[in-house]
């Protein structure tokens, strides 16, 4: 899992602005906004990282303590992963 | 060739068709170009078929010079919003909404309560600088189909979002709301070097513009409601 060439990464007015370039481009017309937890997410896939090993850096980043934190971090990780495998933004 | 002096920066146009729908004349300047722009054939037709043949070849050249103008801009820490711009006593006070927000007939209603103490800026593609951190708001020659502008540059006053609403309000916006408003309003360049040109701009812009969301409802009232608000 990694994603596609060309996405730009900016902070502008305070949030982490991801904008497509090149060919990229062809078939993501917008602008994404990623808050702090957002953009470790996003760094995360582009390093190839699993959803698995996002989520724990971010626990423990969090100092996440229970179960249910944990479960929390996870699921917001794997909801953000869908959104960017259905925007198109991952390669295979 | 010509030379057009906009937003203080002269810009080369080397230009295949007429340029007499461009309202350049204020324009021209005897300057050397800090850079120029031209379209190709092949750029000329593409823009031809995009719009699907409803624009002359001139027009669709223009549309396409507008882009290079913009993305050459961008090096001079200047960048192209779609917006109307009335300067009332010398300051400029822009208006970005998408097309048929009513922009223009929101500038008509300042110009007609200002009268002599208002100066169409531009009706469509203004030019906004940044010059030792303050803002000031150019003229181009691309002023919409109203042709409504001048080549002056102003500084900027304030920028409002226009959107329509049943009753005239206006508030300073949210930081939020200003991005995806502004955003959608400037021309994203392609390269990854000119994107983070022109997103940089819009961080200054958003951090330091006094900047206000106006519903209004298309009445005279309303640009007394945003002037108030905004002097």
């Amino acid at each position: 899992m990694n994603i596609k060439k060309g996405f730009v990464i900016r902070k502008v007015a305070n949030k982490y602005v991801v904008v497509a370039t090149g060919p990229a481009r062809r078939e993501f017309n917008g602008m994404v906004k990623l808050n702090e937890t957002g953009i470790i997410i996003w760094e995360g896939v582009a390093a190839g990282k699993t959803a698995d090993e996002i989520s724990d850096m971010l626990a423990e980043k969090s100092g996440a303590k229970t179960e249910g934190d944990r479960t929390y971090i996870a699921n917001n990780v794997n909801a953000m992963i869908k959104e960017m495998t259905d925007a198109g933004f991952l390669t295979e | 060739m010509i030379t057009l002096n906009i937003a203080g920066i002269a810009v080369g146009v080397d230009n295949k068709y007429p340029l007499a729908q461009w309202n350049c004349g204020e324009h021209i300047t005897d300057s050397p170009p800090l850079f120029t722009v031209s379209a190709s054939d092949d750029e000329v037709r593409e823009e031809f078929d995009r719009l699907k043949g409803a624009f002359t070849p001139s027009d669709c050249e223009s549309n396409c010079l507008y882009r290079k103008v913009s993305l050459g801009m961008l090096d001079f820490d200047a960048f192209l919003l779609h917006a109307a711009v009335v300067a009332v006593d010398g300051e400029g006070y822009v208006f970005t909404a998408p097309g048929g927000t009513g922009k223009s007939t929101h500038a008509n209603y300042w110009m007609r309560e200002f009268g002599e103490r208002a100066v169409l800026i531009n009706g469509d593609k203004p030019i906004i600088r940044i010059t030792d951190k303050k803002f000031y708001v150019c003229g181009t020659p691309w002023r919409g189909k109203e042709r409504l502008g001048c080549a002056e540059n102003v500084p900027l006053k304030a920028v409002c979002l226009l959107e329509r609403g049943a009753e005239n309000e206006i508030a300073p916006a949210d930081t939020d709301a200003t991005l995806n408003k502004i955003f959608q309003q400037v021309l994203l360049p392609n390269d990854p070097e000119s994107v983070i040109k022109q997103l940089d701009l819009l961080d200054t812009l958003i951090g330091s513009a006094p900047i206000y969301h106006l519903k209004c409802n298309m009445s005279q009232d309303a640009a007394k409601v945003a002037y108030n608000a905004m002097k």
